[in-house]
């Protein structure tokens, strides 16, 4: 794959466009572990680095938990970092990622959806995303390879923002995002240089420095430790608005938006609503049109946000909603239902118990189909005409 | 020092500046890591770097909310990330042009069991650092429970004597042995009765930090779980060097050689009567644990031989 | 309550800054037994000086001999082992009344 030169589109796997968006922000360090379905990201990396394109540290570690605490380290030492994983590699890097989170070092981590250990697949599945949603990590999630590409852009933004000072994943579905080619705008080294120039022009966060006696991962004592969850929690949730504003920053540098936390699809007049994530709302969006020319009133809402749950603007999507359904990727173990509608579901204090159904489909690379979608979107019209319906529903 | 000394000692001509710990830390009373941490801090110089994890160091090593026991930076990571977190830090500065030296120092259990990988994996990228084991042959801060590093016969708490356990069952790892097979430019064992063998290695390691990796391993009684007086540390020592139980030795570049000669060393069991977690060993466990001295004095002897070099330091 | 008007940490996580004091025990307390030093049997080889794990042995005021620092020592008895010519002796903290006033 050779640079292009100017803002040029080409056909990218999701993979191209991770490497192509990671090598255009310029990190100082970058340390990875081979796993498919991720393995073209850090190969193509290589290859940028090996042609002089890439000037970083590029290091071929010996394991993915080890990735983590070199991207860490990396940036308490006052650098950009970066990695790239998937299922059995995350998890893997648990113990290193509380370590990243807790001291709101800045990394960006791609993550490349699979299916986590304990039924061997190498398959498509959002369970490793979920598995570690209460690490402390920024999570977004995407639709496509060109949100791939802007996504990353914006997830160093974000993640260096003094007022966050977060780690960040993109998430991505395996084989679905990953090996799929489309075509992805690229945009000038330059435009990007200057979309996170304003990142240099924050006051300076703590760095570690020869001679200088600061000390980084102090034991928290008492009120201490209480004091840095709070501002933890706080910054977590100034990402939802930080978010907003980023996203119309980039809108404005390079003509493109995902809407921020959320998208809404048709929801404005629509009663009944489907919510879904990543790769799956590109194929709910064709159904969800195609049951609107058969006069079924139903809307899409997109989450893109997974951490901090976009809890004001999911809300506002679905506040009046005679029945809502939620698609999930994976499950929430002892909720009996997805983890997206489990958290969904917590927001009925904002919109009223309103009928809630949870679909489970795409586990290990079981395509979610249109046929899937339009069940789906049927299930939730039985619930909301007030007829029976089934709360929880595993596909296919 | 004053001028009317008689002589001082030569290791003092390694001392770069006063250590750069508080006068008043929480070591137990006797502990040869207090001796080992105030070294590393007098003979590297106050501009290194640490990274350190939970150990018996860590309360020392790493602060307390915003204050500190020491003024020299560090970096405190999981057990797990050692290795890996030092390479983070010492890949940055090089791309940002920054002289700094990365300095690990960490017990024999991170070295050896659950932060080996990331060890290493740094090794064999050779990583430009130093990487310091104290070997207290066990966990030590955790309540004295066996590592890979604790000796055959060893009483620990998780290797404790009853009515039918003896001790550790196994032999320990050759961790030294298993670095210098790492191809990196620099692995040196030290205790910490030959102070200024020590110094000189730790020059030396900082050095060869410059171009890649450096490994030390340093013999670091605990006086608490190996239950020898507070005053013993530093005898059982040399009675470690003297015994062969552990030897002074250094490889440069692939080149091995013997930096403390011990031309009538003593038998393991002149180490093994001072030291409380050897007493209960009957003579065919002593004799045991004699052949594991031995063996490994004649495996490090021959690569002494094999790679021939000129000089003994 | 807790008073939360002032906040523990100036940073968003825990870095320490050792810039101004340090955090430091009165390790003196610990002890039992301290060192005696015997000037007349000192052949200021400096052993107890390297090896004492506080490094808190200092020239005594001849500035030929050695002292440990009463502040700190813990009473551990490494240097009067070390000693060459037994010139250190371990004495029972009883048989001494340091100055009690905190200082």
């Amino acid at each position: 794959m050779t640079v292009a030169s100017a803002r040029e589109t080409k056909v990218l796997t999701g993979n191209g466009a991770a490497a192509y968006a990671a090598m255009l922000c310029r990190p100082d360090v970058v340390a990875a572990y081979p796993i498919t379905p991720q393995s073209e990201v850090i190969e193509q990396l290589a290859k940028f680095h090996a042609d002089g394109v890439l000037d970083c540290e590029y290091v071929t570690v010996e394991g993915e938990n080890s990735a983590q605490n070199v991207a860490c380290a990396a940036t308490m030492a006052g650098g950009r970092a970066y990695t790239a994983t998937s299922s059995y590699g995350l998890v893997y890097m648990y113990d290193a990622m509380f370590n990243t989170a807790g001291y709101r070092a800045p990394v960006v981590m791609i993550n490349v959806n699979r299916e986590p250990p304990g039924i061997h697949a190498v398959c498509s599945g959002q369970q490793d995303m979920i598995s570690v949603r209460d690490s402390g990590w920024v999570q977004l999630i995407v639709e496509s390879c060109q949100e791939i590409m802007d996504t990353t852009i914006m997830a160093f933004r974000l993640a260096e923002d003094y007022d966050i000072q977060l780690p960040v994943i993109v998430n991505y579905d395996g084989y679905y995002l990953s090996f799929l080619a489309e075509s992805v705008e690229i945009p000038f080294q330059q435009e990007v240089d200057d979309y996170l120039a304003v990142l240099k022009d924050q006051p300076p966060r703590p760095v570690l420095r020869p001679g200088v006696p600061l000390g980084c991962g102090s034991h928290g004592m008492g009120m201490g430790y209480v004091e840095l969850r709070k501002k933890h929690m706080a910054a977590m949730e100034r990402v939802k608005p930080k978010l907003e504003e980023i996203d119309e920053e980039f809108e404005r540098a390079f003509g493109r938006s995902y809407s921020g936390q959320v998208e809404e699809y048709r929801t404005g007049d629509a009663d009944i609503v489907l919510v879904t994530s990543g790769s799956a709302v590109g194929t709910a969006r064709t159904v969800v049109d195609a049951k609107r020319e058969e006069g079924v009133k139903v809307g899409l809402v997109k989450i893109r946000l997974f951490r901090p749950f976009p809890v004001q603007r999911l809300s506002e999507a679905l506040k009046g909603k005679k029945a809502i359904g939620v698609l999930d990727r994976s499950i929430a173990f002892g909720w009996d239902c997805g983890p997206l509608y489990q958290e969904t579901r917590g927001l009925t204090p904002e919109i009223g118990i309103v009928p809630m159904l949870s679909f489970i489909d795409g586990l290990a690379n079981m395509d979610i189909t249109e046929e899937h979608i339009g069940w789906m979107i049927d299930d939730i019209n039985e619930a909301a005409q007030g007829r029976p319906y089934q709360q929880v529903r595993w596909l296919p | 020092m004053a001028e009317q000394r008689k002589r001082q000692p030569k290791v003092c001509d390694y001392y770069q500046n006063e250590d750069q710990f508080s006068p008043g830390v929480a070591f137990c009373s006797g502990c040869a890591l207090e001796l080992n941490l105030r070294f590393v801090s007098r003979v590297l110089g106050k501009d290194i770097i640490f990274v350190g994890t939970p150990s018996c160091s860590a309360p020392v090593l790493h602060g307390q909310n915003v204050e500190a026991w020491h003024r020299h930076p560090y970096y405190a990571c999981t057990m797990t990330g050692v290795g890996s977190s030092a390479s983070g830090l010492t890949r940055y500065y090089q791309k940002a042009g920054i002289e700094a030296t990365v300095v690990c120092h960490t017990g024999d259990g991170c070295s050896q069991d659950v932060g080996f990988q990331a060890l290493s994996g740094a090794a064999e990228r050779n990583e430009k650092m130093i990487y310091i084991t104290y070997d207290n042959e066990g966990y030590m801060n955790t309540g004295i429970q066996r590592s890979s590093a604790t000796p055959f016969g060893a009483s620990t708490s998780t290797t404790p004597t009853g009515q039918v356990g003896r001790g550790k069952n196994t032999g320990s790892k050759n961790m030294p042995l298993v670095m210098a097979m790492h191809d990196i430019p620099y692995v040196a064992t030290a205790s910490l009765s030959h102070l200024e063998d020590y110094a000189k290695k730790l020059a030396k390691a900082k050095e060869k930090a410059k171009e890649g990796f450096a490994y030390l391993h340093v013999f670091c009684p605990c006086v608490v779980g190996w239950k020898i007086p507070t005053d013993s540390s530093i005898q059982v020592c040399r009675d470690a060097v003297r015994t062969n139980y552990f030897p002074l030795w250094e490889m440069e570049g692939g080149d091995f050689r013997m930096t403390q000669k011990v031309p009538n060393p003593k038998a393991v069991e002149e180490l093994t009567k001072t030291v409380g977690k050897f007493k209960h060993l009957k003579a065919e466990e002593l004799t045991v644990l004699q052949e594991q001295v031995d063996m490994r004095l004649r495996h490090l002897q021959a690569l002494c031989a094999a790679t021939a070099a000129e000089t003994d330091a | 309550m807790v008073d939360r008007s002032e906040s523990i940490f100036k940073t968003e996580a825990s870095w320490s800054d050792a810039s101004g004091d340090m955090l430091c025990l009165h390790t003196g307390d610990w002890r039992t037994v301290r060192p005696v030093f015997d000037k007349e049997s000192c052949n200021a080889c400096g052993f107890c000086y390297i090896f004492c794990p506080l490094q808190c042995i200092h020239d005594d005021e001849d500035g030929i001999h050695y002292a440990a620092d009463m502040e700190y020592c813990k009473g551990c008895g490494i240097c009067a082992k070390e000693c060459p010519t037994g010139a250190i002796t371990m004495a029972p903290e009883g048989d001494y009344a340091d100055d009690c006033s905190i200082s």
